[in-house]
């Protein structure tokens, strides 16, 4: 679908899309190739502007691999589904005809408690991974929003959350894949082992490729160790540009596992108590020896927070804001948070920082329900605010008319052309998540 | 393969006559990289000093239709960096600049040819360091370091390269300039820098990295625990991974190796009445350790060991001389090394070391094992005589055993020397034909016409025929 930006009624998103159908002849070759019971029709589902209102959902491996070779041989773009918890990310979907589900891939195939790692499907959501490793020395290194959030989508969008500090990244934490490419060709990479360096490593192009590039089958995973004891402490740290460099000092600490700077406005939703003049409010998560974690909370010098503050900063960072929101992801070099906070704030976001990563999260309201100006003015600002940090801005989430006149993840950078050469041979059809990603 | 007159005068243009080798004699030094048993005299030699220089040379070599091959010191142990039936070798010894160091960011921005260990030691005063520390670090670069995904023994705890490298810059097999990734160590979509990094020099000529910095560790503390036998020794590191203890590194050192240490110039005061030592680090804050070390010692002293801590900084460097010498040492048993690279998960490392025992006993090989255990990481090394044709023969018909019984443990072939031209026709072990299909697709979208560091990683029909005539040995081997 080509929205042309000279439509008024276009660029605000006012004309509704039509829902896609299936033809009998395409449901019939799905149904053959796939299995009777993998296809299914049901209300519309909207992803961002696009209502799709058909599910195709593999029971296995090979399954899947039979329906894409399949969709790209009837040329049937897909958006590929695991929990549904991040549809909204990535540039909206251009011309896809269907969902494609992984969650019947689900169920952990292993776990070596002595090891460590542990092996599962793609559609397994992590509530269940955490099941499986309760009562063991291991945990589970990914913590991102989502209640319903499953393997293969925290690993297809790279997704953390607040416990990043200490856990790592996706990239840091899987020891292989199974993959099956665009045209079906099913393909291993990595391993079982925790250090390896057998031949190359695809895995990275599929850990934040927002499904471009191939679907998940299963994972290894590397666990970790449980820590003996884990407090959350929490404290005011003014208004003032000095408030970054203690948040980064106590987001640096040793045993810091989460810790976030959360501007006064958005505080509210962690500590309802805590009045707005309280200034800034330094959430810290210390986790592991108990003697570390006690010499940690002396330096930090700040009190307990309320119960279940983490899980309220996760909601906190993954909240869409409805529909009249947009949500910017900066990442950006943590010596210039100063700054960067400086200028977003002034340009009405609320804020919400990881310091140790420097990542930020950036919450614009916008007025009206079709705020183009608005969107231009905070798109301007993330945007500069991140180029004076030294990384980029990447909006995540925004109504579906404020994302199609520009690309979500900023300006096309030079490695676009090599870009299109790994999607054309990891995706020949070009049907798995058509113009989702980017840069480029 | 000769260079092309054409060829060599657009190098010349390019760096001068002074930076462009082609004489056999100069050419000498480039014949092989840290696996001597592969060699193959490159057309020529050329010297960068910087990035346009790099872009203009590869523009050069395709327009001739020549090869060319990215190379850092040389130190790699799978045959990677050799140009295998000629080509430009394109030497990044003198990229050798550290552009910046950003104490409050905590990361680095050096040239490819800077060497791992002067990174560290310019980062030190400003009580940081760079953590990969491949064994070779003296001498390994940086740009080295990111084409094979260098390890070392403190990956255990710290990870290897690709866990520290933020951005690159790299010249692509088309001669294009492109910058990947960002110092923030995020991406805003697919990380382009993930996938160069370990991609053996086949994808392009990096030009700049960006790595991370560590914070020094606040407090160290170093055990050495002696055992009857490296059996136990390598139950006692299985028996601290699953205790949920995450050291600085664990390597083992067998008794060969131990003889082998204590005769030479390494050596450390070990007991020569082990069967094997294990090597333990651990680091962080200082409250943390004490309890730590006493956990180490109880399942250390269940599998039979007495452990020594090092009582000073003096008698830790000491023990660590006599790992980091190992290989050095080895030169004291015989002319030639084999130096082996697999992993295994950790609780099959027992099984699997009878295994590999057995194999070289069968073929009458001299087998010291000195490996990064904590990671399940072995390096069975074989010292032999390359005019001994049988041994050799033995030596690399042992190599293949020694790879199948790791993969049949669940384990892979290399864990951090790479595949190279090495291993590149043992892919078919870990890999079926689909995955390679994948890598393939993967190379090709870099390099289409496949002109960077032809011949590495992945098996080809087309070199498999060939049979790797530059590979000296292979000829006599029946594989």
């Amino acid at each position: 679908m080509h929205v042309a930006p000279e439509d008024p009624r276009a660029a605000t998103g006012a004309v509704q899309a039509s829902t896609p159908q299936l033809s009998p002849e395409e449901q019939r070759v799905l149904r053959a190739d796939v299995g009777d019971g993998a296809l299914h029709e049901h209300e519309p589902v909207d992803i961002d502007g696009a209502p799709l209102a058909w599910t195709l959902e593999p029971p296995d491996a090979d399954a899947l691999a039979a329906a894409l070779r399949t969709l790209s041989a009837h040329a049937l773009p897909v958006v590929v589904r695991g929990g549904g918890s991040r549809l909204g990310l990535g540039n909206p979907p251009v011309g896809a005809r269907l969902l494609l589900s992984t969650r019947a891939l689900d169920g952990v195939q292993e776990f070596d408690a002595a090891e460590g790692v542990l092996c599962a499907g793609a559609g397994t959501p992590l509530r269940t991974l955490r099941e499986a490793l309760e009562g063991s020395a291991w945990e589970l290194p990914f913590d991102p929003p989502g209640a319903r959030t499953t393997l293969g989508g925290v690993l297809a969008t790279a997704a953390v959350g607040p416990r990043h500090v200490g856990f790592g990244r996706p990239r840091d934490l899987v020891l292989g894949l199974d993959v099956v490419l665009g045209d079906g060709l099913r393909a291993r990479c990595g391993g079982r082992v925790v250090k390896n360096v057998t031949g190359y490593d695809l895995m990275k192009l599929h850990l934040g490729g927002l499904g471009a590039f191939g679907v998940l089958v299963s994972a290894w995973l590397r666990l970790r160790p449980r820590p003996a004891c884990v407090r959350v402490l929490s404290m005011a740290l003014g208004s003032g540009p000095e408030r970054w460099a203690p948040a980064l000092a106590a987001a640096r600490l040793p045993s810091a596992r989460a810790a976030a700077l959360i501007d006064p406005s958005l505080a509210v939703a962690l500590e309802p108590s805590r009045p707005a003049s309280a200034g800034w409010l330094l959430l810290v998560e210390l986790a592991g020896d108990d003697a570390v974690v006690a010499r940690d909370a002396r330096l930090l010098g700040a009190g307990e927070a309320s119960p279940g503050a983490i899980g309220r900063l996760r909601a906190l960072q993954g909240e869409t804001f409805g529909p009249v929101g947009l949500r910017f992801r900066l990442a950006v070099l943590p010596d210039r948070l100063d700054e960067v906070s400086a200028r977003l704030e002034r340009a009405g976001a609320a804020l919400l920082a990881f310091p140790a990563s420097g990542l930020l999260y950036a919450r614009f309201s916008l007025e009206l329900d079709v705020d183009a100006a608005g969107v231009d003015r905070a798109w301007l600002a993330a945007r500069d605010a991140a180029r004076a940090g030294g990384g980029f801005a990447v909006l995540e989430a925004a109504p579906p008319w404020a994302k199609r006149t520009r690309n979500v993840f900023g300006d096309t950078t030079e490695a676009a052309p090599l870009l299109r050469a790994l999607e054309h041979r990891f995706d020949p059809a070009g049907i798995l998540n058509p113009s989702r990603k980017g840069p480029g | 393969m000769t260079a092309p007159a054409g060829l060599l005068a657009a190098l010349r243009e390019v760096v001068g006559a002074e930076r462009c080798l082609v004489r056999p004699d100069e050419l000498l030094p480039w014949e092989c990289d840290g696996l001597t048993l592969h060699g193959s005299l490159p057309s020529a030699v050329v010297l960068p000093r910087d990035k346009h220089e790099v872009a203009r040379i590869v523009r050069a070599c395709r327009r001739f239709d020549t090869p060319f091959v990215p190379r850092g010191a040389g130190t790699g142990l799978s045959g990677g960096a050799i140009a295998l039936g000629g080509g430009v070798v394109i030497e990044c010894a003198k990229l050798d600049r550290i552009l910046a160091i950003d104490v409050e960011n905590r990361l680095a921005v050096v040239q490819p040819g800077v060497v791992n260990a002067a990174l560290s030691h310019a980062a030190r005063p400003h009580g940081l360091f760079y953590a990969p520390d491949p064994s070779s670090q003296l001498a390994c670069t940086i740009g080295g370091n990111v084409a094979e995904n260098s390890g070392g023994p403190h990956t255990l705890k710290y990870g290897t390269t690709t866990n520290h490298v933020l951005a690159l810059e790299l010249v692509l097999p088309d001669g294009e300039l492109v910058r990947l990734g960002s110092p923030t160590g995020w991406s805003p979509g697919v990380d382009l820098v993930g996938v160069v990094v370990g991609s053996e020099g086949t994808v392009g000529v990096v030009t700049e990295v960006t790595v991370r910095l560590t914070p020094l560790p606040e407090a160290t503390e170093t055990l050495l625990a002696i055992f009857a036998d490296v059996v136990s020794a390598c139950r006692a590191v299985g028996a601290v991974i699953t205790s949920g203890l995450v050291p600085a590194a664990m390597e083992i050192v067998d008794r060969r190796t131990i003889d082998a240490v204590e005769a030479s110039v390494y050596a450390a005061g070990l007991p020569r009445d082990a069967g094997a030592v294990l090597l333990v680090e651990l680091d962080g804050p200082a409250e943390a350790l004490p309890p730590q070390i006493e956990r180490i010692r109880a399942l250390c002293a269940a599998q039979g060991a007495r452990v020594q801590r090092a009582r000073d900084e003096a008698e830790r460097e000491r023990f660590w001389r006599a790992r980091k010498g190992a290989f050095g040492a080895m030169g004291r048993l015989a002319p030639d090394l084999y130096v082996h690279d697999a992993v295994v998960p950790r609780a099959k490392l027992p099984e699997v070391l009878a295994r590999i025992g057995e194999i070289c006993d069968r073929r009458g090989l001299r087998l010291s094992n000195v490996f990064h255990a904590g990671d399940g990481n072995l390096h069975p090394n074989i010292s032999f005589d390359r005019r001994d044709a049988d041994e050799l023969a033995h030596v690399l018909a042992a190599g293949r055993e020694i790879l199948e019984a790791c993969v049949a443990a669940g384990g892979v072939i290399s864990g951090e020397h790479g595949i190279g031209t090495e291993k590149r026709d043992f892919m078919g072990l870990v890999f079926g034909p689909d995955d390679l299909e994948a890598q393939h697709r993967l190379r090709d979208a870099f390099d289409p016409d496949g002109a960077c560091n032809p011949g590495k990683v992945l098996p080809s029909p087309r070199f498999c025929a060939e049979a790797n005539p530059n590979a000296r040995g292979y000829d006599r081997v029946p594989l």
